[in-house]
Order: C-alpha cells, then structure tokens, then sequence
C-alpha cells in the first residue's frame, strides 16, 4: 500500500481484480474467520488460548486489507482511455534501451511490478516517457544514471 | 601439487544444522576431504603423457577424443583414456564406503535419490546423472545439500575445459529466504526480464523461472583445490546443452560473502575511498545483488561458438561480461523503480572495493582466477575516464554518476566480445587496461 499523498491510478483490469478481492475478503474470509474465533472462544477462556489469538491476528489482518482496498478504490483515478498517440498511463510502450528492446505498461504506483511489466508513472522510466511520441529518444535521468530510451511503438494495453 | 583449500565452519553454523543431520556431520566431513584430496590428485595427473603437444594436435585432428570422466594415459605409444572409477580405485571405494552410511537412514526423496545416484556414479563412473539430479534439487529437497561430484571448471588451458571435483555441505540461509519471499523472487524476475534474450535457456526461463534453481547458502564444509574455493557463488552447470535441458543452479555462499565482510571488505571501504558513506548493511546487499545478477547473467548468455571464437581468453571475457553486463542490467532494472539512485551508487562502489579485495587476496599471479583481468581492465578503465581517480595519498575517489555511464558503456564491449569477439580483440582490450600501479599503490603492495 502506498502512503504518499502521490495520485494514484488504477487500470480497470486493476480495478476489477481489486474489486473481486475486497468480495471474497468480505462474503468468504472474514465470515470463515468470525466462525473460527467463535469456536476457539466456546472452547476455552480468552487467556492462554493461543488459537484465538491466532485467529484473531488474522481477522485483523483481513479487516486492515479491505481496509486498503476500500481506500485505494475510493482514492484513486480511474485510466479511462487511453491515447496511443502520445505515451499516457495504461498505455504498454516498446522502447529501445542501450540496444536492449524492452516493452512494459506504465501504471500507477500501487498497481506496478517491473517483474510483470508493469512499471510506475513516478518511476525515473515511467516519468520521463509520459507525453512522448513514438520515434522520440527520451533521455531518462536519475542523481546518477542518465540514459536514452527510443520509443518504438505505443499501444493500448 | 597445488594445496587442499578445506573450509570447515561447523563452530559458526552448528545451530543452523538440523538435530537429523548432526550424527552425520563427520561422515559428511571425511567424504568432503576424501573428494578434495581426489581433485589434488587429478590436477597435477590429468594427462599423464611425454609429449603434450603430439597429445593436442591428435586430439584437434580428432584422432583421440579426450573423455569426460576419464584422465589420458600412455601405452605402447598410444593414447588410452582410463576411467575415473579405474584411476582412483582405491578412493571411490572408500567414498562409496561414507556415501552408503549415510544413505541407509535418509528418509525417502529426492535427496536420497541423489546421494544414491551418486554413489553409483561412484561405482560406474556415470556422474551426469548426479549432477542432473542435483541441478534439478530444489532447496527444500532435504535439511542440508551435499555437492560431491565433478564439474565444468574453466582454467584448464589444454582442452578448455576438464572435471574437476567440487565438495561442500550447506544449509540454506533461510532468513535471507523466508524474509519478503515474494519480492525477492519478484526482484530475480525483474532481473531476468531486463536482460535481453540470446540463449535457449533464457526463453525457457521466462516461461517457467524455476529453471532458475536458485539458493542462499552457510557452507558448514567446503573444500578444492583450486584458487576461489571458498566460492561467493555458483552457477552450474557451465556446458550450454546441459544448461538448456536441466536448466541452471546458482548458489549464493551467504557464509563467504559473511566472512569477507567480517575480515576487512567492509574496513577496505573506509581504508581505500576518499568518501564513502554506504553502510555495512548497504555493502552486503549490494554485494549479494551483484553476486546474484553475476550468476544470472552467466548462466543466461551462453553462447554457442564463443569458447572456440575466444580461445584463452574465453574465462576472462565470461567473467568479465557477467560483472558488468549484469550491473548494468541491474542499474536498467532500477530505473523502473521508484527507489534507485542509493543502491545504484552502491553498485558502482561494490564494484570497486570486489576490485580491490580481490587484488589484495590474490596479488600473485598463481592465486589468481579468471575474474582478474576485468577488475583490473575496468579499474584501469575508469581511471582514464577519471570516473576514478587516485588521489596523492594513495586512495581511491570515485565520482558515481560518471562510473555508472562507464558501466553501460563496459557493458556494450563486454557483451560484443562474448557474441562475437575474437581472442585477438579480447586480449587487446586486457592487455590495454592491464596496469596494476594503482592497486600496488593503494593497497601498499610492492
């Protein structure tokens, strides 16, 4: 979860799978969980039962991610359409890097893994290829790494 | 004969072995000498011939074929190979002898068919099958790991490469594992997708990234002969084939990478650099990643043609292009995350003090590896660009931002020297970066 007051953006892919995980949370896990703590209690008295504190740390656990989830719904910009013309959020965008061709989706900060290609609009990457247009050498620049990305092709993802 | 290197460090890692393992540690210790004093023995016996260069020439005609688990013999003025299981006879039998107590209490697994299929291959001479099954173990296999067996090294100048044995008893580092599992495979993916894909193996790891068989590990014993044992890290196997089949195994030594960090890497920093205010913490990391993407890297560009296109030079052009083709790949990776710059610096700067611990440990030239040429072609390289500068009291001033632009820069002749250089352009480009006044100088060496 992130905490910076940074906007955040979600694709409607993310939205939906956000949405489908707050459900099960909310119809499945926490009912399951409420059952599990109900039977620990009846079992025995509150102090020394370690299951009911087992369980009752994943309850908290449950509530604090719908939690995230209801915040990060209510908070964030939805990606509405997307402009291939000039690199925009949810757009995936192959580039050339150092002769390296490589091709990710720029996405919002709570949506992003590099692992997966999906990248970060606040990232030194994501950043500087926003608003740019395909055959553009973009140079990305950090403190202390600067390199140029060639813009190859700009697609909705 | 060159010495046994025999690493023992049970005293520091004994609560990490396992209660089921303990009764075993001596049997598993004799086995580890009784492998290395087999590798002494084979080094300086490998061709046991007169004439080594009638030995060359027919073996490039192809009028012999050198064998894999065999050393090469005289008789009657001809040459005839004799099998590993024949040559050391007297050893293999008491190997098998350890192998077998310990093998009668494992549990049933994977592990246990490993260790008995090692001491097969120590009966019939098969040790590709071993060696697979060990590639293919998986670190929650069995409470230790034993690696017992022989493998691809590369410093044999004659044929390129031979099997030289390698023996270590490890338990994973499972701290270093089990802390945010997800994003320390998230991170290794990150690094797998940033590196262009040359190699068979590469296509199929982006499709099932457990053919990356990758481990964190305390050595409890380890041994060999050869200058880098006690290694930082592994990949195996080195043979492009098999790697493309089996896929490949790195291993991480968490237990080296302690320890130099404990005998002076991390006071080399404050010793050698005019400014340096990364951590101790900040070092090991960076050192890890290194170690991590080095391996990667290696076990990912294989390429077919280059030992034949390379020739001598081969090893140093490997290593050379693992260091930093991966750095750079690493620096590229970070680029895509929202916290960079920091350990991007420590990268830079891990480069460095590698450099020069290295040198310092192995500043004669028979200790030395096929990781010296880049070191000192790359320090030599960002001291004419003044990425690095020597000061007039001998120490080192890096300025980080330039010495990253010379990494990508390394990276791009690194990488064309492994796809398609010749050994001419490769020893060219080391014996140009070849001067070793700054590491005399300031590590005070004469």
């Amino acid at each position: 979860m992130n905490k910076t007051k940074t906007t955040n953006y979600l694709t409607h892919v993310r939205v939906k799978e956000l949405e489908k995980e707050l459900e099960y949370l909310k119809n499945v896990k926490h009912p399951e969980m409420a059952k599990l703590i109900k039977q620990a209690r009846e079992l025995g008295g509150l102090e020394d039962n370690s299951e009911y504190d087992i369980y009752m740390d994943q309850q908290g656990l449950i509530e604090s991610r719908m939690r995230d989830i209801k915040l990060l719904l209510t908070t964030s910009t939805v990606i509405t359409k997307n402009n291939t013309k000039v690199v925009s959020l949810g757009n995936r965008v192959i580039v050339e890097v150092e002769g390296r061709k490589d091709t990710f989706v720029i996405v919002g900060v709570d949506e992003a893994a590099p692992h997966k290609g999906k990248i970060s609009h606040i990232s030194p990457v994501g950043k500087s290829l926003l608003g740019c247009k395909v055959g553009q050498e973009v140079l990305v620049e950090t403190e202390v790494y600067s390199t140029i990305y060639k813009i190859i092709d700009i697609e909705n993802a | 004969m060159p010495d046994i290197h025999f690493e023992d460090n049970l005293e520091l890692y004994k609560d990490l072995v396992p209660a089921s393992v303990k009764p075993y540690l001596p049997i598993y210790k004799d086995l580890i000498y009784k492998v290395a004093e087999v590798q002494k023995k084979l080094l300086g016996n490998m061709y046991r011939v007169t004439d080594i260069d009638d030995l060359v020439k027919k073996v490039e005609n192809k009028q012999f074929k050198v064998g894999r688990y065999a050393v090469i013999e005289e008789e009657d003025g001809s040459y005839k190979l004799t099998r590993f299981t024949d040559f050391f006879e007297t050893e293999f039998e008491q190997i098998r002898s350890l192998l077998e107590k310990i093998i009668k209490d494992l549990p049933e697994g994977p592990y246990k068919e490993y260790m008995e299929s090692l001491y097969i291959a120590y009966g019939n001479n098969n040790f590709l099958d071993p060696y697979k099954k060990w590639v293919l173990l998986k670190p929650d296999a069995y409470d230790v790991e034993l690696m017992l067996f022989p493998v691809e090294v590369e410093f044999d100048k004659l044929f390129n490469t031979i099997n030289s044995f390698d023996a270590s008893l490890r338990v994973l580092a499972k701290e270093f594992i089990d802390t945010g599992k997800e994003s320390y495979k998230n991170y290794l993916l990150g690094i797998v997708k940033n590196i262009p894909r040359f190699s068979e193996l590469h296509y199929k790891v982006a499709e099932d990234f457990s053919r990356l068989n990758i481990r964190v590990d305390y050595s409890i014993y380890s041994a060999g002969v050869h200058c880098i044992v006690p290694y930082y890290s592994q990949n195996l196997p080195a043979e492009r084939n098999f790697a493309t089949e089996w896929g490949s195994k790195i291993i991480i030594y968490k237990s080296t990478i302690d320890k130099a960090l404990h005998n002076g890497f991390y006071s080399l920093a404050k010793n050698i650099l005019v400014d340096n205010n990364l951590t101790r913490e900040q070092i090991s990391k960076a050192l890890i990643h290194k170690l991590y993407i080095h391996e990667i890297v290696e076990a990912l560009m294989i390429f077919a043609g280059a030992r034949r296109r390379l020739k001598s030079q081969h090893p140093f052009v490997r290593e050379f292009n693992s260091d930093i083709f991966g750095i750079n790949t690493y620096l590229l990776y970070l680029l895509k995350t929202e916290d960079n710059s920091k350990k991007a610096v420590a990268s830079a700067y891990t480069y460095v003090l590698s450099a020069f611990n290295y040198y310092k440990r192995n500043h004669t030239p028979e200790t030395r590896s096929s990781h010296y040429k880049q070191y000192i072609a790359c320090t030599n390289y960002f001291l004419s660009t003044r990425s690095l500068k020597l000061t007039k009291n001998n120490k080192l001033d890096v300025d980080p931002k330039a010495m990253i632009k010379d990494i990508s820069e390394l990276s791009k002749i690194s990488s064309n020297l492994l796809m398609e250089g010749t050994e001419e352009q490769a020893k060219e480009f080391f014996d140009k970066y070849s001067d070793e006044t700054v590491f005399k100088k300031v590590l005070n060496i004469d």
